[in-house]
């Protein structure tokens, strides 16, 4: 680029004035990402998923704009319908939930009595009263049962959120190579080659990822659910969902997954024995294992355990329970981009 | 108000130079047989980027990951031989194709491209043709075809161009 002062004061001036709007766009961008960062993490996990059918459409002949649209109103439908048609059991076991809630925790106190016996021996009893208020006080504020179910989603103000990420995802699909040519016309001659291979690799294995990973807990979810349905456990559906979404977390996502189920069992909410729950989650575990991830990610993205430990402990930090489940996926994508980095800097003899 | 290659890059795309890019890529050999909106279609996905007289485009050595059209201005290619040192290979005028072999192999680029005298060009990526392919198999198939078949002419006359020199002394031609 030509020193700033070999040019004219026309240029030089108008140089300058574009650093500082670009300064000012980046601080106002950043200033607002903040609050924008959910829907634009979700409509970017989303378009990734969904460009392949829409490239489809636009295939067949439809504009960018219209295959976009198609595609996201089709999204749209099919989960309405299925929540038309799921609605009505799922309010049965909801309200079943809160009716039954107060027995539950009843339940839990109890068990708890023998964990906090044998407690006893090993912490002062003090402290033991006080964790043991502060655990019941998370689940029973205000006489309201489980309250913290009620933060878990209003972590994620809803409609908010769904309206933005839709708005997001449909620009992505309808403009996402007129967005990333003008990022890449940003970039100086010399690293615009550089530039452009690194967002083209990094967003064809963080798009295979992020396939793979919701296909995965597709499955999980089907399996899970299914199985705890067969096996007569409450709340089966839920529990399905939760299962598959905690399977996006390596080493813990299977076994926080598994523990409302088994928990059900021991507090004698089910029928079915604990240790037969506990068997069929394993089974279906090892099937995700040797099968279904294999099929579905792959190994392209491995994390290190370490990275993973800590990327769910600031994950949770930041933004809770969904705070926990997206860390995991964005430190894929991000490991995906630091190795594709690393690679295009040493390719282009800058490292 | 001289132009330097940021703000040309930045605020490109003036004076109706979509309809003349469009105009010119109809005539070129890479989009022969292709018709008008297949055209339109390819010049969305192509790179503009301007470079200064003496501007390196790409070095040797680096890795390439497509290839550029001259649509202005012209291109010295030069070798940078341990022997030698700085060979100059070929100066590619308007309407050349820099660096076309990178676009099938990934392989690193294996000359330095510099800009002779201020020049546009028009790059396509490996990432710009895998969405290409995607999205219209067809298309992309023709100009591959017809890239192809221009790599093909410079293969012969580089053949026709050694045939012309006389094998007195062999290892002159195992230079080559």
């Amino acid at each position: 680029m030509t020193p700033l002062g070999d040019l004219a004061a026309g240029d030089r001036f108008l140089r300058v004035m574009w650093w500082c709007l670009a300064t000012g766009v980046v601080f106002a961008f950043l200033w607002s990402a903040w609050v924008l960062l959910v829907p634009l993490v979700v409509g970017y996990l989303l378009s990734a998923v969904l460009s392949p059918p829409a490239d489809f459409l636009h295939r067949k002949g439809l504009s960018k704009g219209l295959a976009a649209f198609a595609v996201l109103a089709i999204l749209l439908g099919v989960i309405g319908i299925g929540l038309w048609f799921a609605a009505p059991s799922l309010k049965g076991q909801y309200n079943n939930f809160i009716h039954n809630s107060q027995s539950y925790l009843a339940a839990v106190n109890q068990q708890l009595d023998g964990v906090f016996k044998f407690l006893e021996n090993l912490v002062p009893r003090r402290e033991l009263n006080k964790a043991r208020a502060s655990f019941v006080h998370e689940f029973n504020v205000g006489n309201r049962p489980f309250h913290s179910i009620d933060q878990l989603f209003n972590i994620f103000p809803i409609a908010e959120n769904v309206l933005l990420a839709t708005v997001v995802t449909f620009f992505l699909l309808a403009s996402g190579t007129e967005i990333r040519r003008w990022f890449v016309s940003l970039v100086p001659n010399r690293y615009f080659e550089m530039a452009l291979r690194l967002i083209h690799r990094v967003q064809t294995q963080t798009s295979r990822y992020i396939r793979g990973q919701m296909l995965d807990s597709l499955a999980n979810a089907l399996l899970i659910g299914s199985a705890l349905w067969i096996l007569d456990i409450p709340y089966s559906f839920f529990i399905g969902a939760f299962a598959g979404m905690a399977n996006a977390v390596p080493f813990l996502g299977p076994i926080v997954g598994g523990v409302p189920a088994v928990l059900l069992c021991l507090l004698g909410v089910a029928p079915t024995p604990w240790w037969a729950v506990l068997a069929v989650l394993a089974g279906i575990h090892m099937l995700d294992n040797f099968f279904i991830y294999p099929m579905t990610v792959g190994h392209s993205l491995h994390i290190p355990p370490v990275a993973v430990i800590l990327g769910i402990a600031v994950g949770g930090e930041m933004g809770g329970i969904l705070g926990m489940l997206v860390a995991v996926p964005l430190l894929g994508i991000l490991r995906g981009a630091i190795v594709e980095f690393h690679s295009s800097l040493c390719g282009y003899r800058i490292l | 108000m001289s132009e330097s290659p940021l703000w040309a890059n930045l605020f490109h795309r003036l004076d109706g130079e979509e309809e003349s890019l469009r105009e010119w890529l109809s005539s070129h050999p890479l989009l022969k047989g292709i018709g008008g909106r297949d055209i339109r279609h390819i010049a969305a996905l192509l790179h503009r980027r301007q470079y200064e007289s003496g501007e390196v485009i790409f070095r040797q050595g680096d890795i390439g990951s497509g290839f550029f059209l001259v649509r202005s201005g012209s291109v010295r290619l030069r070798m940078e031989d341990p022997r030698k040192g700085n060979v100059s290979l070929a100066i590619l005028p308007e309407g050349s194709i820099v660096g076309e072999l990178s676009i099938f192999d990934n392989s690193p680029r294996s000359a330095t491209a510099i800009a002779l005298v201020p020049t546009i060009l028009y790059g396509l990526f490996e990432g710009d043709l895998d969405r290409l392919q995607a999205t219209r198999p067809g298309l992309a198939a023709n100009l591959l075809r017809n890239l192809g078949t221009m790599l093909a002419l410079r293969l012969k006359v580089t053949n026709e161009r050694l045939q012309e020199l006389e094998p007195s002394d062999p290892s002159t031609l195992a230079d080559i």
